[in-house]
Formats: C-alpha cells, structure tokens, sequence
C-alpha cells in the first residue's frame, strides 16, 4: 500500500490519537493530499506560523502526496521573517 | 535625559557629556553603529588605540518590555575588519539605563600591562585592579566579582579567550540568576575590550532612577497590547518548552543542517541532538535541569534552558540551536552531554561557539582530529585556554584555521563563520550571509521559516533585504529576535511604544525607518574601511559544488547581491 511518512515537530508531536510521537504512518488511500491529514490532527496550515514540507519543500495542503514521500508539518520557528 | 559616559582606559578618567543631538533617536546597534561611524577611523587597527567599544541599551530597555533588554556592544572588528555589534540578554542593559547611560563607550589605550576592573555606579567610574581574576575563566571570575560588588550589580566580562585577543572572544553578560551565561559572541569584541586591558566592567544602578516615559497610560497600553500579541503567538509556546534546540530537525527537513564542516545538509545523528530530544532529557534526569528559563527580567517567552547531566548536575545554562548545530553535527558529535561539556567550555572561555565550531570543522577537514571525537574537541579548547599556538590559530576563527592548514573549505563571509544554517540549502539566508554588513551573521536576517522554495534563487534578495531591515531594526529597539513575532503581529506597538516613552511622533514603518538608517551608517562604515562588492560573496566552493542531500548550489546572481541596498 503506498504509504508517507509525516515527522511530527515540537507541539504537533502531542496531537496524534496515540499522544507523543515525533512521527507517524498514512496511506496515500486515505490522504492523497495533507489536507484531510492536518484536519484529523486539528493543525491549521493557513496559520503563517505552520510551515508543511514535503520532499525538503514548501507545499500547499492541497499538494498530491506520492508513495514514500517525508511530509513535516513544522511550527515556524527560527526568528527573522518579520 | 540618558546621557553618554565616555571612559578613557589611559587617562582612567570618565567623562559624562549630554547626548549629542543626532544620536538622540538612536539606540541599541544603531546607535553604536553611528557612534564607530562618527568617532572610529574606519582603517584603524581594531586592536590598537583609536577603536572603541560601545555598549548601547536598545530604545525600548529598561521598562521590563518582555524580551526588551537587550544591550548592544560594537566596535571596530578584529575578525572581519569591518564593523560589528553583537547583542545579548541579561541584566547589562537594564542596569546600564537604570543608570542614566544612553550609550558607554570604552576608548584610548592603557599604557601597561595592568587588567583592571571598570566600576560604574552612580558616582561616576573607578578602575579597581584585576589581580584576583585576570587569567580566570568566566565562571570563577564571576563569582569573586559577585562576592566584592553590590550583589544586584550587572557583570560585562572577558575570559582568558579575550585576554589572548582571539578574534573568536565575545562579552560574556550575566544572566537575571547572576550566571555570566549570555554573551555578545560574535566578531571579537571580547579581544577589543582585552586590547582596553579591561577585564570586567561592573555596573551597580543603586540610586540610579528609571528612565523617563513621555506618557506613562500609553506606554502602560501599548505593553499590554505587544505583552498580549506574544503570548498568543504560537512560537511563544515553541520556544518556551524547547527552546532554539527545536530548530534542528527544522534545518534537517530542508536539507539545511550543517555536517561536517558544511560539506552535507543531513546529519544522520539529528534525532539524538534535536529540540525534542533535549526537552525529553532534561525532563527524564529531572535535579537542577529546566526546560525554559528567562535570560532577562520580565520575558514571557523563556527560550533558554538548563542542561543538566544524569545525576541532575547542570552541565550548561543554556544549550541553543547555533551551538548544537557548529558544535553537533558541523562536528559529527551526535550527544548532547558532549555537545553540554563543549558548550560550557567555550562560554568560560570567553568564545563564540559558532565560529569555534566552524574554526574546528576546518580543523578536522585538515585531519587535525576526527570528526565524532568530542575528547579531542575537549583537548582543542584546552589548548586555547592556555594558549599553544594550535590553540591561537582555532581561537581566531575558522578563517585564520583554514588559511593556516590549506583547506578551501572555509564557511565564512567578510572572516565571520556562517551559523548552522546551510545557505546552499536556505538561500535567502545565504544572501543574508553574503551582504549584510556583519558578515555571515545569525542575528542580522534568517529566511528559514519564509514560506517560499529556498532552493530557487529567485526572489531570494528581495527576502533577504525585508528580513535584514526589520532585524537592523528589532536591534536598535533591544528587542529579542523572538520579539517579532509578538511585533509582528500587533506592529503598531512599536510605533506606540517608542512615541509613549519618548514623545515622538514617528509612523507605523518606524522599525524599517530604524533599520534602513542602521544598514546604512554599517555600509557606510565598511566602504571606508575598503569593503567591495567582492566582499559580499559566499566562498566560491559554495557555488560550485552541489550540498547533499538537495544536490543545491549557491546561485542568486551577483547582480541581486549587488543591488540588495539599492531600495
């Protein structure tokens, strides 16, 4: 089953059904893109502190994700953009 | 009003003069940027007696503004010839204000090889000798000077790395616990102030009165709107339960985590040095330990920690991102006791982490030790405590390290190490490495968190120049790096804030205003001191061979560097 796998940063590590877990499994079946991923973890990609990177690259929630792709969902840490 | 206190180390007099009227809307790095700029030739020996050392307050310290105490320190630097100023938290900034001090500034040269101890109170300065403490490391010089001055005094000091004058020592500032753990690190001010023959400066505001605010009811609003804007600032949260450290797998998911002396964007011993990580250990050993801790009175948002070892000892106060990334995996050393044990050196040592970590990068690249092997980097800051020639070539930086073993390899721009952000990888940071008037800098305007694609080098100078204005800006306020989000988000407090305590009447774009003017006076300063456009340039290795693991090279167009001031 083709599968990605999703790093958890800093807060988001406690916002999965099982609690602390720096990283997690989804099938592509069952999230072809990260927006329906975000939405069961109740983490707001709009927000401009979260940051989604997949492959080593900003991309929307409605990015379609590929077998084996790395998908961070990060909280935009680091100062200095504003 | 504040007032300027003018010290001269030969005369060992002090003169206190009123503000002068152009310096009177500056503060913080633009201050101290205008001050080198009037008063330093900028072709001077920055070792020599016509430099001088500034340490400036920021506009907004002294009012317990959460994460707005910052003080400036600049001069001339011995690093990159070129201007410098490096801020730190800590006590230094309050109690320099509480004192009436818009700006002190250390000048002329002593005439023997005496160190002495600069007391500033509010019955002007006195030089008491430094005999107990010179040659000492920061800590257990700190501690004596705690036992002989009044105990709420700040402390602004040197370790034996600035009494050697290494281009790599900083000013270490004391912590509000009284730890002399917050240091103005980069560009070798700590060898300035050894050239001054001043071990310490301690500064006791007993008597000394708050200063003035224009309108006490606005001031008092706007705190409360900028104190209430940060605590919802979801980073505010971040930061507090884990610090810097949580940049790290940050870096590593674009590609970006400096490893072995820049030569790859992915360390595979990340997860063992991350943000997480540290949080998760200092809670399991739990004793002295404490995952958030404030470097200054008043901050809400207590990025800092404190890293304690199994027994629950504290091994380092504090243990942040720059450090864990040039001394972790820019060193291959994926523990986070050894990188705690390394850290707490070179903070007694006087030195800056980032550019020891790059100097020693170099190092193992020339086969001096072997990446991974944390002992001889031990060994390496023992031979710059006491001084061996090996020691004196790594204690000047990574510059001085790689010219002297042959290695090309060398991460720095202007002669300033890059911090642990891969600019191959994050090149909108790279153009900030490349232009900004610091050198590479982690302080002058980071892109990381810019949701645009940071391998593209287009738009990338347009980025850069945004973020490098605010940061110049932020600088000259004393705010926090971490401020701006706060800021950011409610940036008609700046506006309301500086028009309240002063009376002015600047606009909503006050902090670019501020920031231009600093970016500025800092060009200005570095063209007369013989700066060209080839000084604003990644080192060319960066531009041709490919970072793994996104095969990125560094190619923004000169053309864009060149232009990044002209707005």
């Amino acid at each position: 089953m083709p599968m990605v796998t999703v790093h958890l940063h800093t807060i988001f590590q406690k916002q999965t059904p099982k609690g602390l877990e720096n990283k997690i499994f989804v099938s592509i079946k069952d999230y072809p893109t990260p927006k329906g991923l975000l939405d069961s973890l109740n983490i707001d990609v709009n927000n401009e502190a979260v940051l989604l990177v997949v492959n080593g690259k900003i991309v929307p929630p409605t990015h379609q994700l590929e077998d084996g792709d790395e998908v961070h969902l990060i909280p935009a840490i680091s100062g200095g953009m504003y | 009003m504040l007032k300027i206190w003018r010290v001269d180390v030969g005369k060992q007099n002090l003169m206190v003069v009123d503000t002068p009227e152009h310096w009177v809307n500056l503060g913080g790095r633009g201050l101290s940027a205008r001050i080198l700029l009037d008063e330093v030739p900028p072709t001077c020996e920055p070792l020599g007696p016509n430099n001088k050392l500034v340490f400036s307050p920021g506009l907004l310290v002294g009012h317990m503004l959460s994460s707005c105490d910052r003080i400036s320190v600049g001069a001339k630097s011995p690093l990159t010839g070129g201007i410098k100023e490096a801020n730190a938290g800590g006590s230094t900034g309050m109690q320099l204000t509480l004192l009436g001090i818009k700006a002190l500034i250390i000048e002329g040269t002593s005439h023997n090889d005496t160190w002495w101890i600069l007391f500033l109170s509010k019955d002007g300065a006195r030089f008491d000798p430094a005999d107990k403490i010179a040659g000492l490391g920061v800590q257990d010089a700190a501690k004596i000077l705690l036992d002989q001055y009044p105990k709420k005094a700040a402390i602004a000091l040197i370790g034996p790395g600035g009494e050697k004058l290494l281009s790599a020592s900083g000013i270490q500032n004391l912590d509000k616990d009284n730890l002399p753990s917050r240091i103005a690190a980069r560009g070798g001010l700590g060898a300035v102030m050894g050239s001054k023959r001043i071990k310490a400066i301690v500064i006791d505001a007993a008597g000394g009165e708050k200063a003035p605010i224009a309108n006490r009811e606005e001031f008092k609003a706007a705190q409360k709107k900028f104190t209430q804007s940060l605590m919802e600032q979801p980073q505010t949260k971040v930061y507090a339960e884990y610090g810097t450290a949580a940049i790290a797998r940050m870096s590593q998911s674009f590609g970006a985590l400096p490893t072995r002396n820049f030569s790859s964007g992915h360390f595979e011993g990340m997860e063992s040095i991350s943000g997480e990580k540290l949080r998760q250990t200092i809670l399991d050993r739990g004793g002295e330990g404490d995952t958030t801790h404030a470097c200054m009175a008043g901050c809400t948002i207590r990025c800092s920690n404190r890293y304690a070892d199994a027994s629950g000892s504290t091994i380092v106060t504090p243990l942040e991102y720059e450090t864990i990334g040039l001394v972790g995996s820019n060193l291959g050393i994926a523990d986070l006791d050894v990188i705690a044990r390394i850290n707490n050196e070179l903070n007694d040592i006087g030195l800056d982490s980032i550019e020891i970590g790059a100097a020693l990068g170099v190092a193992a690249e020339a086969g001096i030790f072997s990446f991974g092997d944390g002992d001889a980097v031990l060994r390496m800051l023992d031979e710059i405590r006491n001084g061996t020639p090996l020691g004196r070539i790594i204690g000047n930086g990574a510059e001085a390290t790689g010219r002297i073993f042959g290695i090309t390899r060398v991460p720095v721009v202007k002669g300033q190490a890059m911090s642990a952000y891969e600019p191959r990888a994050i090149k909108g940071t790279g153009v900030t490495y490349a232009t900004a008037p610091q050198g590479a800098d982690h302080t002058c305007g980071l892109t990381i968190r810019a949701k645009v694609d940071h391998l593209d080098p287009k738009g990338q100078a347009d980025l850069s120049r945004t973020v490098q204005i605010n940061m110049a800006g932020y600088d000259a306020l004393g705010a926090c790096i971490f401020a701006g989000f706060g800021f950011a988000a409610s940036p008609e407090s700046i506006r309301d804030l500086l028009n309240a305590r002063y009376g002015w009447d600047c606009d909503k774009d006050v902090l670019q205003v501020l920031g231009r003017a600093t970016l500025k006076i800092e060009r200005e300063f570095n063209l007369r001191a013989g700066f060209t456009s080839a000084d604003d340039r990644l080192p060319e290795y960066m531009m041709t061979e490919m970072l793994p693991p996104t095969n990125a090279v560094f190619d923004v167009p000169d053309q864009d560097l060149d232009n990044l001031f002209n707005w």
